[in-house]
C-alpha cells in the first residue's frame, strides 16, 4: 500500500478527485469522531462534527496553499476540530466555555486531540503493515508484541520455528516504526 | 422455457395508471409506493432492503409462496453495462444452476428497457422480526456476525461447508461469484446460500476486477481463486466475530482460551494460507480448499464422534444389563 503524502492529498483534493475525498475521510473521520466521543458528545453530535469538519476542510482547501512555514497541517486540522467541538458545547452549554481562538499547548482538549491524532496514525500504519506482510508474519509480531505471548508459544501455535518468530517480529516491527514515522512526518 | 420473454402476467406497472412507470422514471419511489402493488404476479407486501443498484421487496404469489423481488431502475445503474451485468448474472445462474441448495434460486424476471425485475428465494427473517411480517429483515451471515459476535466452530463449519458446495457448482460450470462477503450470504430455511448474483460471470482472463475491498486479493487475482480468498476471510470473520479489516488479528480471549487451542490454531493456519498475499501459496482450487478446511475442522468431528462413541458404549452396556436381567 502506498503512502500518499499530505501535499499530494491536498493537491488531489483541490482538483476535486473523488478518491482523494474518500481517502481524506477514511484517514481522519475516525480520529475526529473519537475525539468528539471522548469529549462526551453524543454519537449523533459526533457524526455531525465529522461531517462539518470534513466539509469545511474540503471547501477551505480549494483556495488553500500549503506553506509549512505558516504551521503544520495537523495543527490546522486539530484547530478546526477543536473549534467545532467548542462551538457545539457553547451552543448546548455542555461545559464552561473554552476560548476557541487561543488553544495553548497545555489545553487538555488540544493535548487529547494530539494523542488521538497519533493513535489514528498508528492505526493507519498497522493497516498498511497488515497489507504488506503475510498473515503468519504479522501474527508472529502481534502475538508477541501486543498479546504478550512467549516466542516459544507463538512458534508452537503457528507451526514455525522460534527463530522464525523472532525474525518475523523484528521485520514487522521495523517496518511499522518506519511507517509511523513517515505518516507523522507527512501528515504533520 | 425461461419466463423472461413473457409479458407480465399481472402487471401493476400499467401505463393506464402511470403510477409505477412514473415512479421508475423519476427515482422518487418510496417504500410505501410499492406496498400492495403487483409485480411479476407477486403482490408486494413488505420492504426487504436495498441491494446493489436496486431495492428488494417481499412478494407473495397467488399460490401463497413468498419470494424476494428485486427491482432495478436502469437509470440507477449509471451505465447500461452494469444493468447488463446484473442480467447476465441472473441468466447464468438460472440457466446453468437452476436448483442448487447453496445458491440463491432465481424464479422469474422481466428486463424491459426501463427496469429489470426478478424474483428469487426469500431469505428467512431474523428471529427478532419473526412476529412482525411488515418489518422483514433478511437473515444474512453479516447480520449473524453483527448480532452474535463470533459463531461457534460447529456453526462456522456447517455454514462454510455449505458455501463450499455452492462454489464447487459455480466453479465446475466455469462461473465465478466475484463478490463473496457476509452481506451476500443469506439463510433460506436455515440453509446458507450465495446471493447477490450481479457479478456472477464466466471465469475468463478477460473479466475485470470486481468485488468488495477486504475480500479481494491485493495481488489482483481474479477468477475462482479470488472466490476462495474471500471465503477464507469469511471463515475468519465467523470464528473471530471481527470485521474483515482486522484480519489477521485475533481477539486476546480467543487466543488464550485453553479449550480452543487445538482446533483454533489449525483453523488459523487454514485461513492464513487461504488469504496469503502470494497467490502461489494459496489453495489453488475449491477441492484443495475444501480438503484443508475439513482437515482444520476435523478435531471437532473427532470430538463429536467420541461423544457418540461414548453414548453407543453406554447403550450397549444397558442392553447387556437388561438382557442379563431377562435371563
Amino acid at each position: 500500500m502506498e503512502l500518499t503524502t499530505r501535499s499530494e492529498l491536498l493537491a488531489r483534493l483541490k482538483k476535486d478527485e473523488e478518491d482523494s475525498w474518500n481517502e481524506f475521510v477514511s484517514l481522519y473521520a475516525g480520529f475526529i469522531k473519537k475525539v468528539c466521543i471522548r469529549q462526551n458528545l453524543q454519537d449523533s453530535d459526533a457524526s455531525d462534527i465529522v461531517q462539518q469538519v470534513c466539509m469545511e476542510w474540503f471547501r477551505a482547501c480549494k483556495g488553500f496553499e500549503y506553506d509549512p512555514k505558516k504551521g503544520r497541517f495537523r495543527d490546522y486540522l486539530c484547530q478546526m476540530v477543536s473549534n467545532a467541538i467548542t462551538k457545539l458545547k457553547k451552543k448546548k452549554r455542555v461545559q464552561p466555555e473554552l476560548d476557541e481562538d487561543s488553544l495553548c499547548e497545555d489545553d487538555p482538549l488540544q493535548k487529547m486531540i494530539e494523542t488521538e491524532y497519533r493513535e489514528c496514525m498508528v492505526k493507519k500504519a498497522i493497516t498498511i503493515v497488515k497489507s504488506e506482510f503475510e498473515p503468519i508474519t504479522y501474527q508472529a509480531f502481534e502475538w508477541t508484541e501486543f498479546n504478550g505471548m512467549k516466542i516459544r508459544e507463538v512458534a508452537q501455535k503457528l507451526g514455525i520455528k522460534t527463530n522464525t518468530v523472532s525474525k518475523y517480529r523484528s521485520r514487522v516491527k521495523e517496518r511499522l516504526q518506519k511507517i509511523i514515522g513517515d505518516l507523522l512526518e507527512q501528515h504533520e | 422455457m425461461l419466463p423472461n420473454n413473457e409479458p407480465f402476467a399481472d402487471v401493476a406497472i400499467s401505463t393506464n395508471t402511470g403510477s409505477i412507470t412514473d415512479t421508475f422514471g423519476n427515482l422518487t419511489s418510496t417504500r410505501s409506493d410499492w406496498i400492495g402493488k403487483t409485480v411479476l404476479g407477486y403482490k408486494i407486501c413488505a420492504y426487504a432492503g436495498s441491494g446493489s443498484y436496486g431495492t428488494v421487496w417481499v412478494g407473495q404469489n397467488p399460490m401463497g409462496e413468498s419470494h424476494a423481488i428485486k427491482i432495478i431502475e436502469n437509470g440507477s445503474f449509471g451505465s447500461e453495462e452494469l444493468a447488463n451485468q446484473e442480467l447476465r448474472g441472473i441468466r447464468l445462474l438460472k440457466e446453468m444452476l437452476p436448483s442448487h441448495p447453496n445458491l440463491i434460486g432465481i424464479h422469474e424476471w422481466d428486463d424491459s428497457p426501463q427496469q429489470l425485475i426478478y424474483s428469487m428465494d426469500l431469505a428467512d427473517t431474523v428471529p427478532s422480526r419473526k412476529d412482525d411480517p411488515n418489518h422483514y429483515l433478511p437473515d444474512t451471515l453479516a447480520h449473524r456476525i453483527q448480532y452474535k459476535g463470533r459463531l461457534s466452530f460447529a456453526e462456522t463449519q456447517e455454514i462454510v461447508q455449505g458455501l463450499i458446495e455452492g462454489l464447487k457448482s459455480l466453479h465446475a460450470n466455469g462461473l465465478v461469484h466475484r463478490d463473496l462477503k457476509p452481506q451476500n450470504i443469506v439463510f433460506v430455511k436455515q440453509i446458507p446460500k450465495l446471493a447477490d448474483t450481479g457479478l456472477i460471470t464466466f471465469d475468463s482472463s478477460t473479466i475485470g476486477v470486481a468485488g468488495t475491498m477486504g475480500y479481494l486479493p491485493l495481488d489482483g487475482t481474479i477468477g475462482p481463486e479470488a472466490d476462495l480468498y474471500a471465503l477464507g476471510k469469511i471463515t475468519y470473520q465467523c470464528v473471530t466475530g471481527l470485521g474483515v479489516e482486522e484480519f489477521p488479528s485475533i481477539p486476546n480471549d480467543l487466543l488464550k482460551s485453553p479449550e480452543q487451542l487445538q482446533v483454533f490454531f489449525l483453523i488459523n493456519r487454514f485461513w492464513n494460507k487461504a488469504c496469503s498475499l502470494n497467490q502461489k501459496n494459496r489453495y489453488q482450487n475449491i477441492f484443495d480448499f475444501e480438503r484443508a478446511f475439513q482437515k482444520a475442522f476435523s478435531p471437532l468431528n473427532r470430538k463429536r464422534s467420541k461423544i457418540i462413541d461414548w453414548f453407543i458404549f453406554v447403550g450397549i452396556l444397558v442392553l447387556i444389563f437388561l438382557l442379563l436381567l431377562l435371563i
